[in-house]
């Protein structure tokens, strides 16, 4: 039975990998044109995720708040029978609010909170091979960075914010008793002809962990129509503690008499019912891990085609190969700790957006995007079916009367149909494709004071 | 400037365009593409037979020999089986009337391996049939003197029936032999050969194998066959009477201190010999201590024999059955297949009257082509038979096109 925890949370590693769930769209404006603002992030506040260069210059009063809905759908289609278990995800809201001041023409100071990091991987545990690597994983980061924009000179500046960050954890997974070694015996019931695919445990991880991030930005405005910009956020790695939590799943299967075992009938159930109390390997208890949030760079520029037309482009890297390692440690010393290196990869984005004003009273926006995907072939799992995506953006902001102004965007994603594997034991390798695509909408409001 | 902004961009268009869209594809089964929906999801129950049994054991090389495995090639269909490590368990024969017997990798008689790993891990087991299984196994693993089980009941099923199996896979299509053992322990027993007692009643087999149908048709089947039972007395496990009178007329010196019975002579002659059926257990031992000048007597009359009062009654359980499950397979819309006609319709001397006790055929081949190194379970070759006539079945119920195996 202690080859469990070989298994248990085997795919976290491919959860954090999650370029195409690295949330990006904390403003609406900049959701519009592709979230394009390294060189020039939206006057609404914003650039105190995006690019804190962006604060400087920014006069007043700035009060903005918005909230994106992501619905994702998706689902893996298997060689063998090419059955399709589609992702039950609900729509996972994901909020934002930014607010500046201005201290002087030259120093503007901002505060945001936005949620680069939120996830939520559902999956049906009835039927889903999956469900041994996880059915319903949940991340949530929310950062409340404070931040200043500094205008060095006329064609310089710099910011720099101080994020906290405080992130949760949830993973849920079965246990298949297969993979489990039988008590008093050298080999495991898949030996003795158990299923592949037998849920007799839930496994449930709950954690929480706080860190501090840097994030720093600076724009160059090269002439009156064209500036370019780089941001960097840094690499943080939060210490996570919490409990996992095992329950008893019910196999009702029963070892007939003259089984090699016991040799006479057996409830499967009470053979492996000692696991999960006393010393046993599943008994609830503490738990321990730590991820790095990677670091990541943009550079950009802004090019002012016409007085009311803006084209921008954006290239994105993000650091995924600081998951190489992790480690979750289990307080219960009858668990065996978990070390897994799951390998991933850079992943490279290309953004382009555009934005026109159309009137005094409405802008257009839009946008397109393609990155690459951090997980390496062999760790495309149910917990994030993640790999290359082509996104489209559109979007428009309106004056809605006096200093309020609304905006609102729609970004459609759809990544390229990937193989992945749903067994824990990496050694299967993949047996089906993953499909995925997502919708976004989100809704914003600004006020100037 | 602006020629080679133009340049860089449209590079970087083709670039995207040719990395943006590359879709991963499905890798199915070899063949899965021209599949017919009939045969999405096959399952096979039965008992040693279906499950591969060859030669006293089992073991992985024999399972992917079975009629069923090489039915589910040809429906190109994924199909599970449920491998056992070498050497097996237990392990086949290797020569049977060496002394001691030998078995497979020179494992020790009743040596039991374990299931194997396999590098995908079956999700189910399409083959569930069962060594050892009766009719009212199918539905029912725990009954210790109905259900018949043995460790196979649990390597193979991991604590399903394989009616719960079946279930779990919600099959399209199915083929059933089941009954062998109904009447094969009772012809086989060491002690009372052919003991009528042990014959399950035909009430009772009626009642489970109705059940196992109604439990089939619960699922989504649309398809299959019902292959009847075995004429358990055909097979070279078992020799007449008479025949070992022939066999001492063939070796006169060699078998002088064999005396042989009256009762073995055939019934012309004032005998049963041609209704007594020996097991070779019983009867070659007697005949290897005669070639080494032991006197040694068979009477015919041996309790280890099957008697003719024993022989009709299993005879008659057998057509017994397979009336019924023949009707059945009308009623339900299935086909049927006497296996029986397959085996009758062999060339004369396929399935040799006397076992090969001497020289290199006593190894390979003692009982002929057609039958393994125990006298009782079919050779690969007789799997293809099986499968081929299946194969001619379905074709002909189901206006289907599957190629036969050459």
């Amino acid at each position: 039975m202690r080859r469990f925890a070989v298994l248990l949370f085997a795919g976290v590693p491919s959860l954090l990998a999650a370029q195409g769930f690295g949330i990006y769209e904390h403003n609406t404006c900049a959701m519009g044109r592709a979230g394009v603002t390294a060189a020039g992030p939206c006057a609404d506040g914003s650039a105190v995720f995006f690019n804190p260069a962006g604060l400087a210059g920014l006069a007043g009063v700035h009060l903005s708040g918005g909230v994106t809905l992501i619905g994702a759908a998706g689902g893996f289609t298997d060689d063998f029978f090419a059955r399709r278990t589609d992702l039950d995800n609900p729509v996972i809201p994901v909020p934002n609010g930014f607010l500046t001041y201005a201290v002087s023409p030259k120093v503007t100071l901002g505060i945001g909170l936005y949620a680069p990091y939120g996830l939520e991987s559902r999956w049906p545990t009835a039927g889903f091979e999956g469900r041994f690597l996880g059915y319903d994983t949940k991340l949530q980061s929310i950062y409340v960075q404070p931040t200043v924009g500094y205008q060095v000179k006329d064609w310089l500046k710099i910011g720099l914010g101080v994020a906290y960050v405080h992130s949760t954890i949830e993973l849920h997974q079965r246990v298949d008793l297969s993979t489990q070694g039988v008590p008093g015996q050298p080999f495991t019931f898949a030996a003795l002809g158990i299923a592949t695919g037998t849920d007799f445990a839930d496994a449930a991880l709950n954690a929480s962990g706080n860190g501090v991030a840097f994030n720093f930005g600076a724009i160059v405005k090269v002439n009156d129509r064209l500036s370019i910009g780089a941001h960097f956020l840094t690499r943080k790695t939060i210490g996570y503690s919490g409990d996992a939590a095992f329950t008893q799943v019910n196999t009702g299967l029963i070892l007939s008499p003259g089984n090699p075992v016991t040799g006479t009938t057996t409830p499967i159930d009470l053979l492996v019912a000692s696991n999960f109390s006393g010393s046993g390997p599943l008994t609830n208890g503490a738990a321990t891990t730590s991820i790095t949030m990677p670091d990541q760079v943009s550079i950009g520029l802004s090019y002012k085609a016409q007085d009311n037309w803006t084209v921008m482009a954006d290239y994105q890297m993000v650091d995924w190969t600081v998951f190489s390692t992790l480690k979750i440690d289990f307080a219960n010393a009858g668990t065996p700790d978990v070390t897994l290196t799951p390998q991933n990869k850079d992943t490279h984005g290309f953004r382009f957006g555009t934005e026109y004003q159309y009137n005094s009273q409405v802008t257009l926006r839009a946008g397109y995007i393609y990155h690459t995907g951090a997980s390496p072939a062999n760790f495309v799992t149910p917990l994030l079916p993640e790999g290359a995506r082509n996104e489209f953006t559109a979007g428009a902001g309106f004056k809605l009367g006096g200093n309020l102004h609304g905006d609102v965007a729609y970004q459609y994603i759809k990544q390229n149909d990937r193989r992945g594997r749903v067994y824990p034991d990496a050694s299967v390798g993949n047996t089906g494709v993953f499909a995925f695509h997502a919708h976004l909408f989100g809704f914003g409001l600004a006020y100037t004071f | 400037m602006l020629r080679t902004t133009r340049l860089i961009g449209t590079a970087l268009g083709i670039l995207l365009g040719v990395t943006a869209c590359q879709n991963d594809d499905l890798f199915p089964p070899q063949g899965s593409a021209t599949r017919d929906p009939l045969f999405d999801r096959y399952v096979s129950v039965g008992n040693s037979i279906t499950a591969g049994f060859q030669s006293g054991g089992i073991v992985d090389s024999t399972q992917l020999q079975s009629y069923a495995v090489l039915l589910s090639r040809q429906m190109a269909t994924p199909f599970f089986v449920p491998l056992l490590n070498r050497p097996g368990c237990t392990p086949p024969i290797v020569a049977v009337f060496a002394s001691p017997r030998t078995y497979l990798d020179g494992a020790p008689a009743g040596a039991c391996a374990l299931r194997k790993a396999q590098s995908v891990p079956p999700p189910f087991i399409n083959n569930v049939a069962v060594p050892g299984a009766y009719a009212y196994s199918v539905l029912d693993n725990l009954n210790p003197t109905q259900s018949h089980p043995n460790p196979l009941t649990t390597f193979f099923l991991g604590g399903y029936t394989q009616m719960g199996m079946l279930k779990k896979i919600d099959p399209t299509f199915v083929t059933v032999w089941i009954g062998n053992n109904d009447v094969l322990g009772a012809a086989t027993s060491g002690t009372n050969g052919g003991d009528s007692t042990l014959i399950t009643d035909t009430t009772v087999f009626k009642v489970s194998y109705g059940a196992m149908l109604d439990t089939i048709a619960t699922t989504s089947v649309r398809g299959g066959v019902l292959i009847g039972v075995a004429n358990v007395t055909l097979i070279p496990f078992f020799s007449q009477g008479q025949i070992y009178l022939a066999v001492k007329a063939a070796n006169p010196v060699l078998l002088a201190s064999l005396t042989l019975g009256p009762n073995c002579a055939p019934s012309a002659s004032g005998g049963k010999g041609d209704s007594v059926l020996v097991p070779f257990p019983f009867g070659l031992p007697k005949v290897d201590s005669a070639s080494r000048g032991l006197p040694t007597t068979l009477t015919c009359t041996e309790t280890q024999t099957v008697q003719p009062a024993e022989l009709k009654k299993l005879v008659a359980t057998v057509g017994s059955y397979n009336a019924f499950i023949s009707a059945q397979a009308a009623a339900r819309g299935y086909a049927y297949l006497d296996p029986n006609s397959l085996f009758t319709a062999l060339p004369a001397g396929s399935i040799p009257p006397f076992p090969t006790f001497s020289g290199a055929a006593a190894v390979t081949a003692p009982f002929g082509n057609f039958f393994s190194r125990d006298g009782v379970h079919p050779t690969a070759a007789s799997h293809k038979l099986v499968a081929n006539a299946l194969i001619q079945a379905i074709n002909a119920k189901y206006s289907k096109s599957l190629l036969s195996i050459p």
